[in-house]
């Protein structure tokens, strides 16, 4: 039984657990989503009004406006939530895939352990970069894009460390003890093996919002992304195309390329872990 | 009755080697006695005694409870078969998920064989009282409770469930000596009221010589000689 004091107590104690860098990353996170989701009452102007296209960073527009006139720092604001959704979506899809072959292999082994870990080994062989740029070229530019490359490329070294981890737990007294008392696989596996796993999968998940943030930028950049949806690889792109980069309007261009960096830095700290030999570990 | 016959276990090693752990081992197991296992350290006693509760599956051989061949059961019937055979392990540091109280570890035994609470609290006090286990120690985790405690809990865990057959794999090797002999007697007291079968694996010969009607001796292997 769950309380909320139960949960509050939980909380707490997570926290008190955290390394200092961890805590501000949590930080940053936190301020960032508090932001962006007061973006209608934070953003001084509509991200969609237009105005005077191209205007340098004044009082009433602290980042200039882009090509149709529409205030930066106000798309850069609305940027956070859009931004930071499809980044989340797709570590979740590269979390599912990953966790459940992890999972499955390493718990059942035997031939299913090399058929799911072959095909993993397949997988990491794809280079992600020349996949974007051919799916760029063939696919209708859709923010859903960077959900299925980054979903289905990133699942595999997810795989292969949750992988790791599993084949270490299922030797565990108590998971034997839990088959001694006639438990099955999906018991042992929900209650057991996947809370024991809770380290990995955090870290590679924090990992894989970060990356899917910077893949959002590069295929934004490469025009995969949607170009009416407002993110920050997609401010980066039309900076690009419109001549931003070209001119030196770097108040356009540059505010999203920190804003990215500086969230991806974020979920990084939030998963990393340092070891014992205080030497970072992805 | 709970028999091995006949059994060996191979391992395929990474190399690709095949290595013989266990050859040919015959033993039975009769409830209500207490059936000693000697042998050096990588003789085999633990893979025997996994093959047992057939938690390991053997190379060949057979194990037959009551006469009622059980090798080849899967699934419901394995679970049912498991259940009346308990083990406890040499570690009692991995024998609980550290991510769980030692409550709530007994409940998920006690949820094994569809307990009622009231039975399940009553089963806890019982057991816990005859191994000595402190119940104020019932909330903590695994790692904020010392190995000897938390051996007592793994004895009371496996008991929970009334099993017809215990397998003790060097449950006090881990421990210091006072509290060995603190447990063996624990378990003693337990197992002389209800008709357990134990098989007592140890490498404490004195202990062996005074609790265990019959003493097996394992050795490369397989049974040396019985006394
Ligand atoms: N999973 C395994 N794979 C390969 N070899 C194993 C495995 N488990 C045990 N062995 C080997 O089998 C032998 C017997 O091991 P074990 O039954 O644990 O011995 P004991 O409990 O008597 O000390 C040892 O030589 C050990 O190295
Ligand atoms: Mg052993």
């Amino acid at each position: 039984m769950r309380t909320w004091k139960g949960i509050c107590a939980y909380i707490v104690r997570t926290w008190r657990g955290l390394e200092t860098y961890q805590k501000a990353g949590v930080f940053i996170l936190l301020l960032l989503i508090t932001i962006g989701s007061l973006a209608p009452w934070i953003a001084p102007y509509d991200p969609l009004q237009t105005g005077t296209p191209f205007q340098s960073p004044s009082f009433t527009h602290p980042f200039g406006t882009d090509n149709l006139g529409q205030d930066n720092l106000s798309r850069l604001i609305y940027g956070i939530m859009n931004t930071i959704k499809i980044a989340f979506v797709a570590a979740l899809v590269s979390l599912a895939i990953g966790v459940s072959v992890g999972v499955y292999s390493g718990y059942y082994r035997g031939w299913r352990e090399d058929a799911l870990m072959g095909v993993t080994d397949l997988f990491l062989l794809i280079p992600s970069l020349p996949l974007m740029i051919l799916m760029a070229s063939y696919l209708e530019p859709s923010e859903w894009n960077i959900v299925l490359v980054i979903g289905f490329l990133w699942w595999c070294p997810t795989a292969r460390v949750v992988h790791a981890r599993a084949l270490q737990v299922r030797n565990q007294g108590y998971v034997r003890s839990a088959l001694a008392l006639g438990y099955g696989g999906p018991y042992i596996i929900w209650h057991h093996i996947l809370p024991n796993c809770k380290q990995v999968i955090i870290a590679k998940f924090t990992m894989g919002v970060a990356l899917a943030m910077l893949a959002e930028a590069s295929l934004s950049f490469l025009g995969l992304g949607d170009p009416l949806s407002i993110t920050w690889g997609s401010m980066v792109n039309l900076a690009y195309s419109c001549g931003g980069f070209a001119n030196d309007l770097w108040w356009w261009y540059l505010p999203p390329c920190i804003m990215i960096t500086l969230t991806a830095a974020a979920f990084f700290m939030v998963g990393g872990r340092k070891n014992e030999g205080r030497r970072w570990q992805i | 009755m709970l028999t091995l016959e006949n059994v060996s276990k191979e391992f395929v090693l990474s190399s690709g080697r095949r290595f013989n752990a266990v050859k040919d081992v015959s033993l039975d197991l009769n409830k209500g006695s207490v059936l000693g296992m000697m042998g050096d350290s990588g003789c085999g006693k633990s893979t025997t005694a996994l093959i047992a509760c057939r938690l390991l599956n053997q190379t060949s051989g057979k194990i037959l409870l009551d006469n009622m061949d059980v090798s080849s059961h899967r699934r419901k019937a394995l679970s049912q078969f498991r259940r009346s055979v308990q083990i406890v392990f040499q570690d009692p540091i991995s024998a609980f998920d550290p991510l769980h109280t030692i409550r709530w570890s007994f409940s998920e035994a006690a949820a094994a064989s569809g307990m009622t609470a009231e039975v399940q609290s009553e089963r806890q006090d019982e057991l816990c009282q005859s191994m000595d286990f402190p119940l104020c120690l019932l909330d903590r985790f695994p790692s904020e409770v010392s190995g000897g405690e938390l051996q007592r809990a793994a004895i009371v865990r496996s008991l929970f469930i009334k099993p017809d057959y215990l397998i003790l794999d060097e449950p006090t090797s881990m421990l210091d000596l006072s509290t060995q002999a603190q447990i063996s007697r624990g378990i003693l007291s337990i197992v002389q009221n209800d008709s357990i079968g134990i098989l007592w694996i140890t490498h404490d010969e004195a202990l062996a010589k005074a609790v265990c009607d019959r003493i097996l001796y394992m050795k490369d292997g397989m049974l040396v000689q019985q006394s």
